[in-house]
């Protein structure tokens, strides 16, 4: 495999992804063959099942927000895309269950104890489905939303500044780093 | 290397890594070659990291022009820096638990 067989496959394996998102990662790509020259170029690219490494990682981080453990990073990948999908299979049946349990409990609370005289039927449908039907609409997505992609270029910092320091502040003290707020790129540029 | 690096310890090493470039930042084949010197990772998997590390705002980009090209530089933001904090005092108690339990520890 060289470099361009390297990246074509890359690409064919993000085409799902958002364009900036496989834009930023064949970018990054390109640029690392570059400063690494031909020669460690091929050490990169030998590496076995690199592109679909790579690929595997990016969707998992993408569906789940973070990998649950970099142990593939020095193993050969291990097949547990599949994990997202089953806990929200598993987030709406609970929640699915859970508008039952109320629905029931709403009826027999509601039901048996009233003379159909004293509470006309809609007065228990009122009350009743309120609060039976909240749940499902976060049952519809509870975690669909995918992190967009995140502004490309260094401003950003800009609004990093004014932010006041807070939290686990007195936890920094023995990191020499984390003192100084930076503003990133502006020196740089 | 036989211990396995979890994510968080390699998070940690990634963000110190930059550290050391202060607010100019790195870029990703020098980030990719330092943080090798230090824990076992093949070689093109590092992007990952640094992407989801930006995704979480805990790495900032820009884009400086080099040799006729765009490199791209990731530095550490405010949060980064702050991450790092935290991973660093972690680890010290972490480290100083398991270095004193193996110096106790009895070798017959």
């Amino acid at each position: 495999m060289n470099k361009d067989i390297f990246l074509h496959k890359l690409e064919e394996l993000l085409s799902d992804l958002p364009e900036a998102e496989k834009k930023e990662a064949l970018e990054y790509y390109r640029s690392y063959f570059e400063d690494a020259g031909d020669e460690n170029s091929e050490k990169v690219i030998e590496e076995p099942g690199s592109p679909e490494h790579i690929s595997e990682i990016i969707h998992r981080d993408l569906s789940e927000g973070r990998s649950p453990d970099y142990e593939s990073f020095t193993r050969a990948a291990s097949p547990e895309s599949k994990k997202p999908f089953n806990k929200k299979l598993v987030m709406g049946l609970a929640i699915g269950m859970g508008a039952l349990a109320l629905i029931a409990a709403a009826y027999f609370i509601s039901g048996p104890g009233n003379t159909p005289a004293e509470s006309p039927s809609s007065v228990d449908a009122s009350d009743v489905e309120p609060a039976a039907k909240k749940p499902t609409p976060k049952a519809a997505g509870p975690k669909e939303d995918k992190p967009s992609s995140t502004p490309e270029k260094g401003p950003a910092a800009d609004k990093e500044k004014p932010e006041p320091k807070e939290g686990p502040a007195d936890k920094l003290k023995e990191s020499p780093a984390a003192d100084k707020p930076k503003v990133g790129p502006a020196a740089a540029k | 290397m036989i211990f396995n690096t979890g994510s968080a310890l390699l998070d940690a090493v990634v963000l110190a890594v930059i550290s050391k470039e202060g607010e100019i930042g790195s870029y990703g084949y020098k980030i990719t070659q330092d943080t090798m010197k230090v824990i076992d990772i093949s070689e093109s998997t590092l992007y990952p990291v640094l992407r989801r590390l930006k995704s979480e705002n805990l790495l900032g980009v820009y884009d400086k022009a080099y040799d006729g090209r765009n490199r791209r530089y990731y530095y550490l933001t405010e949060q980064g820096y702050q991450r790092l904090g935290e991973y660093s005092s972690e680890w010290k108690i972490y480290s100083e638990k398991i270095d004193s339990l193996l110096k106790e520890a009895r070798y017959e």
